[in-house]
């Protein structure tokens, strides 16, 4: 009988030929390699197998449940501690998909080391460096946010990137990783490249360092080498444009603005579209509710407004006391406080961290965002003296509290 | 060393440790079982303060008699036995010549793609195999060959896995 007979036999579960392997295995260390080599490929293909499991093999007939359980057993070995039941053993849990080798990263807000295909990603506040089973790694920055996904059909890897930067240098091989962001898709073979997402303004952009990769688009298909870079907007916000403005007359599905950009006196003309979101005071509203002088920021896609937010004047003022509804505040040229009610919907922040009203300081230099009609108060930013001074470092003799300005006279009480 | 220092040793090491049970009894049903009261004797073990040197060969150890204990409670294997502790000897020895390296997450998934590469009938023959754990008489019975077909069959399909994970290990360096 050959070795290799010998070993197959065995690892079929024929115990009639263990006396032979055993005097083999004594008498030939390459025997004894062969069989350790042959023990680990027989582990590593039950784990393939049964991890690949698909309906796209057709089994031959219904067969048993797959018994892939050795990691579920690691796993809740872990989780679950002495005295578990043998059944949860039986439980499968993928595999890991990547890796992290440096760095800080959070799933569900917790760091962890390993993580599955389909686990949403955080990167900490300092670079991390992950691997993925290919061996391919990415480099990325802090706060990113990313999905790994495994092999689905041809594509060997898929990393959805939603938001910061990731380099990245994958390993050769003959199928395609994807990188995904909101904008677009990159498609490389093996190569090493950046991709940087941006959500807020619908952008992408991808550098490449070595090889090649082919950014999708939208339609458009571009190729990209070494060392070029390249930035690609979101399609469906390609014709979009955000313009600021006051509002001069509404009527139905029309809207006369007056542009901020374009200067004083340059009114437009402009068609709301019948879906367009309409947001007054941070309410939902219809077009009919803009008063005129309101200050608006819009979006045209199209020769079409398609969102519109209106609010009213930006006042900066002294906090004088603080009311469970209302504050009273001193302006520029006010001899008398003025005593402005607050929204139920006031949104109030200090040094750029939501805050609650009772938290305003006397004496607080404030930015208040009156509502469109100038009778409430939608929200207060306050900068506290501290945090005020490294933004703006008081002139001698002319104290920065003491100088309260508005962008316009505030209108408490009414247009 | 804390407990759950030994637990994630075990869990490091759980594909050497599996491939050791299976080298053993050379039955994956077997060697599941038995790995699965492993994992039990090592929280056990872990939560009385338990400090193996060398985990590796304590685990390896642990598996042994917990094997034999599972042939001697098999009566009816009885004839399996028979022979085990010398077996177990040379295996140890092998093992311990030739430690299976640390889990590559890698082979894995370069096994995977040649999975896929397999034509449909190979395929469907690994994973009655290996995944459904259909013995050989099964597998002949499904397809109407004989045994001996399909363990020819098995025998090539190992061999162009293994020549195709070769492949793709030195084309990705």
């Amino acid at each position: 009988m050959t070795d290799d007979e010998l070993l197959d036999r065995h690892f079929l579960g024929d115990g009639t030929v263990r006396a032979a392997l055993a005097q083999r295995m004594a008498a030939d260390a390459a025997m004894r390699a062969a069989f350790v080599a042959r023990s680990r490929f027989e582990t590593i293909l039950r784990r393939a197998c049964i991890q690949q499991s698909s309906a796209v093999h057709t089994p031959l007939r219904p067969g048993r449940p797959a018994s892939g359980w050795w990691l579920a057993a690691a796993a809740a070995v872990l989780v679950i501690g002495v005295g578990s039941s043998a059944w949860l053993f039986r439980n499968r849990e993928p595999e890991p998909f990547v890796a992290v080798v440096n760095g800080t990263v959070l799933a569900d807000g917790q760091a962890v080391r390993t993580a599955q295909s389909g686990t949403a990603l955080v990167v900490g506040d300092a670079p991390a460096a992950i691997t993925l089973v290919d061996g391919s790694t990415a480099t990325l920055s802090a706060a990113s946010r990313l999905t790994f996904h495994e092999r689905s059909g041809k594509t060997r890897a898929t990393i959805e990137l939603a938001s910061g930067r990731g380099s990245f240098a994958i390993a050769k091989g003959p199928d395609q990783v994807h990188v995904t962001t909101a904008v677009g898709r990159v498609v490389v073979l093996g190569t090493r490249f950046s991709v940087a997402a941006n959500p807020a303004q619908r952008t992408m952009d991808v550098s490449v360092d070595e090889g090649r990769v082919e950014v999708q688009v939208g339609d458009e298909r571009v190729l990209l080498t070494n060392g070029e870079r390249r930035s690609f907007i979101d399609p469906a916000v390609r014709s979009r444009r955000s313009r600021d403005g006051l509002v001069v007359a509404t009527s139905d599905g029309r809207l006369a603005v007056r542009s901020v950009r374009e200067g004083e006196g340059a009114v437009e003309q402009l068609v709301v579209a019948r879906d367009a979101d309409l947001v007054i005071d941070g309410r939902p509203a219809s077009l009919l509710e803009l008063p005129p002088g309101s200050r608006i920021r819009y979006v045209i896609e199209d020769d079409l407004v398609i969102a519109l937010t209106a609010h009213g004047q930006l006042i900066t003022a002294k906090v004088a006391s603080v009311e469970p509804d209302a504050l009273l505040v001193s302006t520029t040229g006010q001899q008398q406080p003025l005593r402005l009610e607050l929204d139920p919907l006031v949104e109030v922040a200090i040094d750029g961290r939501p805050a609650g009203i009772s938290q305003i300081s006397i004496g607080s230099k404030a930015s208040l965002l009156m509502s469109t009609d100038g009778r409430r108060v939608m929200a207060v930013t306050v900068a506290t003296p501290k945090a005020d001074l490294r933004s703006s470092k008081p002139k001698p003799g002319k104290p920065g509290a003491d100088r309260l300005d508005s962008d316009g006279p505030a209108r408490p009480g009414g247009p | 060393m804390t407990q759950d220092a030994l637990t994630r040793r075990f869990l490091e090491n759980r594909n050497g440790l599996f491939s050791y049970l299976l080298a053993l009894s050379g039955d994956p049903a077997v060697a599941e079982e038995v790995f699965q009261e492993i994992g039990v004797t090592v929280l056990r073990e872990s939560a009385r303060g338990a400090e193996p040197a060398d985990p590796e060969a304590w685990l390896r150890g642990v598996a042994r008699h917990r094997l034999a204990d599972h042939y001697r409670a098999e009566k009816r294997k009885h004839s399996r036995e028979v022979g085990f502790a010398g077996f177990a000897d040379v295996v140890e020895q092998a093992f311990a010549e030739h430690p299976p390296s640390a889990a590559d997450p890698g082979e894995i998934l370069r096994l995977r793609e040649c999975l896929d590469q397999l034509a449909p009938r190979a395929r469907a023959i690994v994973d009655a195999r290996y995944r459904d754990d259909q013995c050989l008489d099964e597998i002949a019975e499904d397809l109407g060959w004989t045994t001996n077909s399909v363990k020819v069959a098995l025998s090539r399909a190992r061999k162009a896995l293994g020549e195709c994970i070769a492949r793709r290990r030195l084309s990705t360096g």
